[in-house]
């Protein structure tokens, strides 16, 4: 990679196409770890010599402390390049120091269709009544939390701190003012515990754990993903030694009718209802994924129960996906395929240049103020790509004000690129006007009820 | 209904490859046992022959519910709905085109004869107006040595699949006539539908069928990951049958979520009763009933349970199948052929309901899987009436 220690002047030139001026100081460096800027210093990174092939630096490296008010500084003086962070990435050297600057070359850790079972489970979960999960889009799964959590596993972000991509995700969704989610992402952080303890299998962190509950659970996994079920002692100990529902494994080998009718059974048995709530949920998900091994076609068992066990979907998602050999990422249209396609990307690694709109950073730099500066490049109309960390990005619903296609559909002329922005926005508002509907329709008995003079009466 | 059909490469067997990679000239006969993908490969054959450029196909079959079934299928594949018809639409349109009124009979058979007689003298006329590229014909072994040689003159390819064991309709034994009318004949010896425990009944029951291959030790289904079961229930009356079914089915929604359920009854009278108590129930609203008396509706992906006569369940599969009033199996003319169809259109999960006893063939086959764990001693035989 290459180098150029230098100060705001400098990216004031190239910003300005005047590169050659600053192009004397650029030197080939190995690693950055021992760079480190002071004072008002900014370096500038290119992956490739811009001596020869003239550029923006892919990465900027700030003193700490100065990040937002360089960001301030940049989307204040070069609206041409607004948001900046669309075109390089741009961080304290805290941050660089954290991250380890490398490129990263994502890994499942073998983990691809436990967390894509999750991501879809979490993408479904939003709904509050049952929908068909071939209907439910890439983008719907890119705005999830389990979506961040799952590149960052990939890319090895989530070794450390858990809660800091847990603290950004939400972060992104409130200065947006995106619509609550049913299921709030503190109560998925146990799941994420759980898996980021799978992939560390031969790590410390997964013989450590305090947590007894979340340890029970981190060792079921783990024998499912290695022995293709849950050992008799750990079963023993997930269901607190009754016996009644010690013996629901044995039952859940009938034949699928039997499966279902067991599942029922235990779930109104007291002994299930007993159990404290992360137990209920995982146990009620994983006697689901035991209906169909590697399967996740029977989430209609859960969505009754859905109020009652928010989490189960997921624990049923992750369970489905642990099972080995069988093909879980073909269902729905292939949705798993795909997910681990884009969770896969390689083009986000920290010397990359960033794919997504803006960074998180900049976006809170923007919307500080009596009125936030929405009026900036998007690459879609009806949503944003926020990178919440380097690599990882998330899609929130940003559909542009003040704007309809009206104009553009009546002239018959639709540009290809917003075909797919289009039918997006659809397929959102005809799922919404089903689940609309859905609930009207329950209440169809209410609206007997009103008497004819009501409906439809005129003001005089 | 999705899980029905394969459409991946993944999905085929070596056999079954090596029919999808044939040539495109030829015609060609596939044999094979129930469950073995033979409609999948028709079905695949004329998305294949349509994309490469021999759109003037149609595929053939014999009911108008397996019309309706099969449409759901060429859902996922590139030639029209249109082309999917029952051999009697065919033969009417025909006549038409050429000025003919089709003669309308109430009969099936009668009406069947009358038409392909009116298109053969047709034919002796020198009165073919057009010849397809393809004809595709779904159990074949259902049609006579007449009709099968007017669907060879009308095209330049037939691609037929058959299996001589299914045959409920026709007499003769047409399979051989197929056989001299085309030239390659591809067998398929596994078969992936039926689960282990349907299997046995089947192979008890094709014990008294002649030429009977038993079809356990060809099973390819995977019993571990779906296990199999098969149930006889002797009824009081048409009601328990139908309250024992929908409780059954209720259950079966949810654990066969998107697999077709079916219902179906060797009689019309029981049929139309049946169908009362499921219409009437929370379940009508995801059920589609076929009748050639009452009409045939499409298969919505919405309603996962079929109720029909047997006789329209030829090539149809269902995860779970209910085969209620058995007792009037022995009313019919190649009853133990027909049984062994019905059995053999579920997969995972037989019923069979019955007033009064099963004709002896079935209830000793039922009795054959589940044996009395113990002989009757002397004295059990004096006790009743003590």
């Amino acid at each position: 990679m290459w180098l150029k220690k230098g100060t705001r002047k400098d990216f004031l030139e190239i910003l300005g196409g005047n590169q050659s001026k600053i192009i004397g100081g650029v030197r080939e460096v190995n690693n950055l770890s021992s760079e480190i800027p002071i004072l008002d210093e900014v370096y500038f990174v290119w992956e490739f010599d811009p001596q020869s092939n003239p550029s923006l630096p892919v990465l900027l490296i700030l003193p700490d402390g100065q990040l937002k008010d360089f960001l301030a500084w940049a989307s204040t003086f070069f609206p041409g390049y607004r948001p900046i962070t669309a075109y390089c990435r741009i961080i304290e050297w805290k941050t660089a120091n954290r991250l380890q600057l490398k490129n990263r070359i994502p890994q499942t850790h073998g983990l691809e269709k436990a967390c894509t079972g999750v991501i879809i489970a979490e993408a479904l979960s939003q709904y509050s009544q049952q929908v068909d999960p071939q209907y439910i889009s890439p983008f719907e799964c890119t705005s999830t939390y389990s979506y961040c959590m799952t590149r960052s596993l990939f890319l090895d972000y989530l070794d450390e701190d858990i809660d800091y991509i847990t603290n950004r995700w939400a972060k992104a969704r409130n200065i947006t003012k995106q619509s609550d989610r049913k299921l709030n992402h503190k109560s998925m952080r146990d799941i994420w515990i759980v898996i980021r303890a799978l992939s560390q299998r031969n790590k410390s962190f997964y013989i450590g754990n305090s947590d007894t509950r979340l340890a029970h659970l981190i060792e079921a996994c783990s024998q499912i993903i290695k022995f293709g079920e849950i050992t008799n002692y750990t079963w023993t100990e997930l269901v607190f030694g009754s016996n009644e529902l010690a013996e629901l494994r044995n039952e859940m080998k009938g034949t699928k009718e039997q499966r279902v009718l067991c599942i029922e059974r235990s779930l109104s048995s007291s002994s299930y209802k007993k159990l404290n709530d992360l137990s209920q949920s995982f146990l009620f998900g994983y006697l689901v994924s035991l209906v169909s091994i590697g399967s996740m076609e029977h989430l209609n068992l859960i969505w009754p129960y859905v109020d009652r066990y928010p989490t189960a979907m997921l624990w049923y998602g992750l369970c489905a996906g642990l099972y080995g050999k069988i093909d879980m990422l073909s269902e729905f249209k292939g949705l798993g395929h795909r997910l681990i396609r884009d969770l896969n990307m390689p083009e986000s690694t920290i010397f990359g240049r960033p794919r997504a709109d803006i960074a998180i950073d900049e976006l809170e730099v923007l919307f500080t103020g009596d009125t936030p500066s929405e009026d900036f490049r998007k690459g879609s109309k009806n949503y944003l790509l926020v990178e919440i960390s380097p690599g990882i990005s998330t899609s929130l619903a940003w559909p542009e004000k003040g704007k309809s296609y009206q104009k553009e559909m009546s002239t018959g002329h639709i540009k290809p690129e917003t075909y797919e922005d289009l039918l997006m926005e659809l397929g959102f508002l005809i799922k919404r006007m089903n689940e609309i509907y859905g609930n009207l329709s329950s209440h169809t008995d209410t609206r007997n009820k009103i008497s004819k003079q009501q409906r439809g009466r005129r003001k005089n | 209904m999705n899980k029905t059909w394969w459409v991946k490469p993944e999905d085929l067997d070596e056999d079954q490859k090596s029919i999808i990679e044939l040539p495109l000239k030829g015609s060609h006969l596939i044999l094979g046992p129930p469950g073995s993908g033979k409609t999948n490969l028709l079905l695949l054959r004329a998305d294949y022959y349509t994309k490469a450029g021999k759109p003037d196909l149609y595929i053939l079959v014999f009911t108008r519910t397996l019309r309706e079934f099969l449409v759901m299928g060429g859902i996922e594949y590139n030639f029209s709905k249109d082309k999917i018809m029952t051999d009697i639409n065919w033969v009417k349109n025909i006549l038409w085109q050429n000025g003919i009124e089709p003669i309308e009979k109430n009969d099936f058979e009668t009406m069947r004869t009358s038409l392909f007689e009116q298109l053969s003298e047709l034919i002796d006329r020198g009165n073919i107006s057009h010849i397809h590229d393809v004809i595709l014909l779904d159990e074949a072994h259902d049609y006579s040595e007449q009709e099968l040689s007017i669907f060879r003159k009308y095209c330049n390819i037939l691609f037929a699949v058959a299996d001589p064991k299914q045959r409920i309709y026709k007499k003769n034994n047409s399979v051989e006539y197929l056989k001299s009318i085309i030239s390659n004949t591809h067998i398929l010896k596994y078969h992936y539908r039926n689960g282990r425990e349907i299997c046995k009944l089947a192979d008890e029951l094709g014990k008294k069928i002649e030429f009977y291959e038993p079809m356990t030790p060809t099973s390819n289904y995977n019993e571990a990951a779906m296990p199999s079961s098969v149930n006889y229930f002797e009824c009081e009356d048409m009601e328990e049958q139908a309250q024992k079914i929908i409780k059954s089915l209720k259950t079966q929604i949810k654990a066969y979520p998107n697999e077709l359920l079916g219902v179906i009854t060797p009689r019309h009278e029981e049929l139309n009763e049946i169908w009362k108590y499921i219409s009437s129930s929370e379940l009508g609203k995801i059920s589609v009933f076929q009748s050639s008396r009452k009409g045939y509706c499409s298969f919505d992906t919405g309603q996962q349970i079929c109720v029909c006569s047997l006789h329209s369940a030829k090539g149809l599969e269902f995860r779970t199948l209910h085969i209620a009033g058995a007792e009037y199996l022995k009313n019919f003319a190649r009853q133990k052929s027909m049984s062994f169809t019905g059995i053999t259109r579920a997969k995972t999960s037989l019923s069979v309901y019955s007033v009064g006893n099963l004709p002896g063939y079935l209830e000793g086959a039922f009795t054959a899987l589940n044996p009395p764990s113990e002989l009757p001693k002397l004295s059990d035989l004096f006790r009743k009436g003590k």
